[in-house]
C-alpha cells in the first residue's frame, strides 16, 4: 500500500477532493467530442481575440455563450465555465509569454482560490496538444523569473504589499535558515494565488523543469507558495509528491554542514516535520487507548523511515541531517519528559525523528560540530543531538574538551567576545528548559559521564564557574549592560552547570560500570556545596530553583543510602552513612523554613523512602513535624497568597508523623 | 529515547488560592459586573479623556507575590486624548515600592511614539522597589519586550497572568479601553497552559 501523510489519510476519509476536477474534465471532453463542425474554429477566433486585445470577463463570457448557443451546447454556467477554462488553456499554449499570461490569468471565473477548472483544462490541453506541455513550462519560467525580480505584479494591493515587505525583510535577515525552519513566519502562501494554476500544472506536467526553476530561486516566499499547490504543504499535501521532489532538489548543504542558500530542501524538510507531527492530532484529547496510540506510532514510524531513507540517498545527506536534527532538537528541548511520551504531542514525533536519524547517520561521515554559518543557538543544540545519538549507541560521544573550554573565561573576558559567545550559545537552553535537571542537562552531561572521570569533568566546569559566581554576587563593574541582567545571566549559567552535575550523578548511578562510590559521594557533596553557596549569593529569578535543587539532592541522599533506603541491595545505593552532607544535615538546614522542611519530607515520602528510617532521622534532628505543619497553617491563615499551602501535603505529613512504625 | 537515569518523583508546586471567576466591565467607577446600563454612562466613558482602568486589576497587581506578566500589543498606547507617558505612569501606580512580586514582564509591540526612555522608566522602577525593600530575598525585575507581531504574530487577544491567575481582556490589559469591553478573571493560568504560552511568546524575542 502506498504510504501517505496523516493528513492525506484524513482527507480521504472525509471528502472527495478531486471530484470537481474530474467533473470539469468530463464536461470539456464531452464538449469537444460532441461539438458540431466549426465549433473548434469558433473557439480559435476567441483565442485570437484574447491574445490580440484586452477583453473584459463579461465580453469573454458572452463570446463563448454565443458560440455554445449556436452549437446547441449551452447548458448554463455548467458549460460556459469549463469552456472559458479550455479557451484560456488553448490561448496560453499558443502564446506562452508573460503578457499573454497576464491577460489570461485576469479572465479567471472560478470563485475558489485554486482555479481548478483552468488547471484541469491546461492538463487536458497538454494531453491533446503535445506542444502545450513545453509551452506551459516556458511561460512558467518567464512568470517565475518576473515574480522573483518583482516585475510581475498583482492587482491586489494587499498581496503586492506583502510580497514587497517580505522580499525586503529577506534581504536584511541575518538568520535566513532559522526563518525557513520557522516555516517563514507570518507569510501567507496565498499572496501568490494568481499564479497558482500555472505552478500546479507545471509541477505535474514537468516536475524536473519545475524543480530546476525553484531550485535556483532566492525568494523563499515565492518558492513556498509554488510548493503549496504542488503537493508540499498547503493544498492537498502528498507524501508521494514529496518523495518525488527530494531526489530532484539541488544539494543544499556542504560537507561541513554549511548551508549554501538553496531553499528547496529546507522547505521540504519543514513540510515533512509538519506532516509527521500531525499524526498525533488524530488521537482523542484524553484517554487514548493503547491500540489507538500504537496505530499512530506504527504509522508514524513507517512514514519516518520512508522519509529518512529518501533523504539518506542524497549527496548532502549527512550535513542535511546535522542541520535539520539541530532544529528538531531545539523543539524537543523545550518540552518535558511527559510531552515526549505523549503521542498527541509534537515532542513524541520529534524524538522519534531524531532517533531514526541516528540510525541513518551511523554509517555516514558525521558532521562533528556546527559550521561557521550556524546561529548562536545551534552549536549546543547540535552537541545535544550528538549526545542523543551516542546515547542511542549509533556514534561515539562527542569530545567534552571543547565544551569545557568554552566555560573557561577570566573576569576580563566576561564582557568580551568569549564571554558573549558563552552567553549567546547557552541562552536558548537556559531559558527553554522546564525541568531539573532536564533533557538538555542530561544530553550535555552524557559525554562527561562517558569520560574517564565524570567527577573530574564536572569539577572542571564548576571551577570555571568562579567568574560567573562573582558576577552573580557582585555584578560586573566594567559592563555597560544593566547589573541585574548580567547577574541573572550569570546565575542561569551556574544553574546549568549544577543541572549538568545532577545529570552526571543520576546517570552514573545507573551505569553498570559506575564510578567508585566515593567519587559519586564527592560529586554529591560538591553539588550540595554549590547549591548552598548559590542560595547565599543569588537574589535573581533563579533563586527558587536553587531551593528546588536543594530538595532534590536531599531526596537522592536519602534514597541512595544503603542503610536508609528501602532497597539496600540496589546497585544505586552508593552513599555511606558518613558521606556529607547527610540527610540529617539537609533537615537541619531547613529547620528555619517550615515550608521547605515539609517539601523535603514530602519529596522523601513520594520516592518510597524507608519510613521508619525517615522517622528516626526526623526525631534525631529534633524536628517537630506536627509543629511545622501547624506553623504553616497559621502563616497561611494570616496571608494565604504569601504562604500558600498544599493540603494534600500537610495531610500526608500529618499521617506520617502519627504512624512512626510503618516501614 | 532510552532513559538517562532512574525516575524520581517530584513534589507538585503549591498553588496559591484563586479568587472566584468574575466578569468585569470597564466603567468610570473602576469596573462593575454587569453590562453598562445606560447609554449616557457608555457615552461618558467613550468620550472621557481618562477612561479608568479596572480597579480590581490594579489591586491584584499590587498584591502579587511572584509574577505579573502582561501581553498586549497596545498596552502602552492609549486610544486617544492620553499619552504613552500617562499610561506608563498609571501602570507604575499599580506597582508600589512595597510590591512583593519579583518577576514583572510586559510583552507588547514596537510603537514609534513609545521611545526607549519610556520603556526604561518602566524597567528602572524595579530598582526603586529593590532600594525601598532592602534586603529582598529575590530582587524585583521589570522587563519589557516589544517583539509582538514582529517576531510573534499569532496573538489576537490580550491577557495577563498575576501569580497563577489568568486574566483575559477583550480590550487593553487593565481595562483602559474606552469602548464597552470586558475582562474575565479567576482562571488557573498553569491549568490552561497560559504560563507556557507566555514563555514561548516571550522567548521569541530573546537575542539569539
Amino acid at each position: 500500500m502506498t504510504l501517505r501523510w496523516p493528513s492525506e489519510q484524513r482527507s480521504d476519509r472525509h471528502s472527495g477532493a478531486d471530484d470537481f476536477h474530474l467533473e470539469t474534465r468530463q464536461i470539456i471532453t464531452n464538449l469537444l467530442n460532441d461539438s458540431p463542425q466549426g465549433f473548434e474554429q469558433a473557439l480559435e477566433k476567441v483565442v485570437k481575440r484574447i491574445l490580440q486585445a484586452d477583453i473584459e470577463g463579461s465580453e469573454f463570457e458572452q463570446l463563448l455563450t454565443d458560440i455554445a448557443e449556436h452549437a446547441g451546447l449551452l447548458d448554463g454556467l455548467e458549460t460556459i465555465e469549463p469552456l472559458q477554462a479550455w479557451v484560456r488553456a488553448l490561448a496560453l499554449a499558443q502564446s506562452p509569454s508573460l503578457p499573454s499570461w497576464e491577460k489570461i490569468r485576469n479572465l479567471k471565473t472560478c470563485p475558489y482560490v485554486l482555479d481548478t477548472g483552468f488547471i484541469c483544462a491546461m492538463t487536458l490541453c497538454a494531453e491533446r496538444h503535445p506542444h502545450a506541455r513545453s509551452a506551459y513550462l516556458s511561460v512558467f519560467n518567464q512568470v517565475f523569473e518576473a515574480l522573483e525580480n518583482g516585475a510581475l505584479t498583482t492587482s491586489s494591493q494587499r498581496f503586492e504589499q506583502q510580497r514587497t515587505q517580505f522580499r525586503d525583510y529577506w534581504k536584511q535577515c541575518n538568520n535566513k535558515l532559522d526563518e525557513v525552519w520557522w516555516n517563514l513566519r507570518g507569510w501567507d502562501a496565498l499572496n501568490y494565488e494568481d499564479e497558482f494554476p500555472l505552478f500546479q500544472v507545471t509541477s505535474t506536467l514537468s516536475p524536473d523543469g519545475f524543480i530546476k526553476t525553484l531550485g535556483q530561486s532566492t525568494n523563499p516566499f515565492l518558492v513556498q507558495s509554488a510548493l503549496s499547490v504542488s503537493g508540499i504543504g498547503g493544498f492537498y499535501p502528498s507524501l508521494e509528491k514529496w518523495l518525488a521532489l527530494v531526489p530532484l532538489a539541488p544539494p543544499a548543504f556542504e560537507d561541513d554542514g554549511t548551508w549554501n542558500g538553496s531553499l528547496l530542501i529546507p522547505l521540504l524538510l519543514v513540510d515533512a516535520r509538519t506532516q509527521i507531527i500531525r499524526a498525533g492530532t488524530d488521537l482523542p484529547y484524553q484517554d487514548a487507548s493503547e491500540l489507538e496510540i500504537e496505530h499512530v506510532k506504527t504509522g508514524a514510524d513507517a512514514i519516518i523511515e520512508t522519509v529518512l531513507a529518501s533523504l539518506a540517498a542524497r549527496v548532502d545527506a549527512a550535513p542535511l541531517f546535522a542541520r535539520w536534527s539541530t532544529w528538531i532538537m531545539r523543539q524537543l528541548l523545550s518540552r518535558t519528559e511527559q510531552d515526549i511520551g505523549d503521542a498527541r504531542n509534537s515532542a513524541f514525533f520529534d524524538n522519534a525523528l531524531i532517533e531514526a536519524i541516528g540510525s541513518k547517520i551511523s554509517p555516514m561521515t558525521v558532521v562533528h560540530s556546527s559550521p561557521a554559518d550556524a546561529s548562536n543557538w545551534e552549536p549546543w543544540c547540535y552537541r545535544c543531538v550528538m549526545a542523543f545519538h551516542a546515547h542511542s549507541g549509533w556514534i561515539a560521544p562527542p569530545s567534552d574538551s571543547s565544551f569545557l573550554l568554552e566555560w573557561q573565561i577570566t573576569p576580563d573576558e566576561w564582557d568580551t567576545e568569549k564571554g558573549l559567545s558563552l552567553r549567546k550559545r547557552s541562552d536558548l537552553l537556559v531559558t527553554m528548559n522546564k525541568e531539573i535537571p532536564g533533557l538538555h542537562a542530561h544530553l550535555l552531561a552524557y559525554p562527561i559521564v562517558c569520560s574517564a572521570s565524570p567527577l573530574l569533568g564536572w569539577k572542571c566546569l564548576w571551577d570555571a564557574a568562579h567568574v560567573l559566581r562573582e558576577i552573580v554576587e557582585f555584578g560586573d563593574v566594567d559592563a555597560s549592560n544593566s547589573d541585574y541582567k548580567l547577574r541573572s545571566e550569570a546565575a542561569n549559567l551556574v544553574l546549568l552547570i549544577v543541572c549538568i552535575g545532577i545529570a552526571v550523578l543520576d546517570q552514573c548511578v545507573s551505569l553498570v560500570d559506575a564510578p567508585a562510590p566515593e567519587d559519586l559521594a564527592t560529586l554529591h557533596e560538591k553539588l550540595a556545596t554549590a547549591v548552598t553557596e548559590m542560595l547565599e549569593i543569588d537574589d535573581t529569578l533563579t533563586r527558587e530553583k536553587w531551593l528546588s535543587i536543594f530538595r532534590r539532592l536531599a531526596t537522592r541522599r536519602l534514597i541512595w543510602d544503603a542503610q536508609l533506603s528501602n532497597k539496600p541491595s540496589s546497585p544505586s545505593q552508593f552513599f555511606q552513612p558518613d558521606d556529607k552532607p547527610t540527610f540529617s544535615n539537609y533537615l537541619e538546614s531547613s529547620k528555619g523554613n517550615p515550608f521547605e522542611l515539609l517539601n523535603i519530607i514530602e519529596s522523601a515520602l513520594l520516592n518510597e523512602c524507608n519510613r521508619a528510617n525517615l522517622h528516626s532521622l526526623v526525631h534525631a534532628a529534633s524536628i517537630d513535624l506536627p509543629g511545622a505543619v501547624s506553623v504553616a497553617r497559621r502563616l497561611n491563615q494570616c496571608h494565604p497568597n504569601k504562604y500558600p499551602i498544599n493540603e494534600r501535603q500537610l495531610r500526608a505529613i500529618t499521617q506520617f508523623s502519627r504512624t512512626p512504625t510503618v516501614g | 529515547m532510552k532513559r538517562f537515569s532512574p525516575a524520581l518523583n517530584n513534589i507538585q508546586a503549591v498553588e496559591r488560592p484563586l479568587p472566584d471567576k468574575e466578569l468585569l466591565w470597564g466603567d468610570q467607577d473602576g469596573g462593575c459586573n454587569r453590562f453598562p446600563k445606560e447609554l449616557k454612562a457608555i457615552s461618558d466613558r467613550v468620550h472621557s479623556s481618562d477612561p479608568l482602568p479596572l480597579r480590581a486589576f490594579g489591586h491584584a497587581v499590587s498584591r502579587a507575590q511572584e509574577r505579573v506578566w502582561m501581553v498586549d500589543e497596545y498596552l502602552l498606547v492609549p486610544k486617544k486624548y492620553s499619552t504613552p507617558l500617562s499610561r506608563v505612569q498609571h501602570i507604575l501606580e499599580w506597582m508600589p515600592f512595597t510590591l512583593a512580586a519579583y518577576d514583572i514582564r510586559f510583552l507588547t509591540k514596537h510603537h514609534q511614539e513609545v521611545d526607549n526612555t519610556l520603556l526604561k522608566r518602566l524597567e528602572d522602577h524595579a530598582q526603586d522597589i529593590n532600594d525601598y525593600q532592602t534586603p529582598r530575598a529575590i530582587q524585583c525585575s521589570i522587563q519589557v519586550r516589544t517583539h509582538l507581531t514582529q517576531k510573534f504574530d499569532f496573538i489576537h487577544d490580550r491577557f495577563a497572568i498575576i501569580d497563577d491567575e489568568l486574566w483575559h481582556f477583550g480590550g487593553t490589559v487593565g481595562g483602559f479601553h474606552p469602548s464597552v469591553s470586558a475582562a474575565s478573571r479567576g482562571w488557573r493560568a498553569s491549568e490552561h497552559g497560559a504560563i507556557d504560552f507566555f514563555n514561548m511568546a516571550w522567548n521569541e524575542g530573546a537575542e539569539k
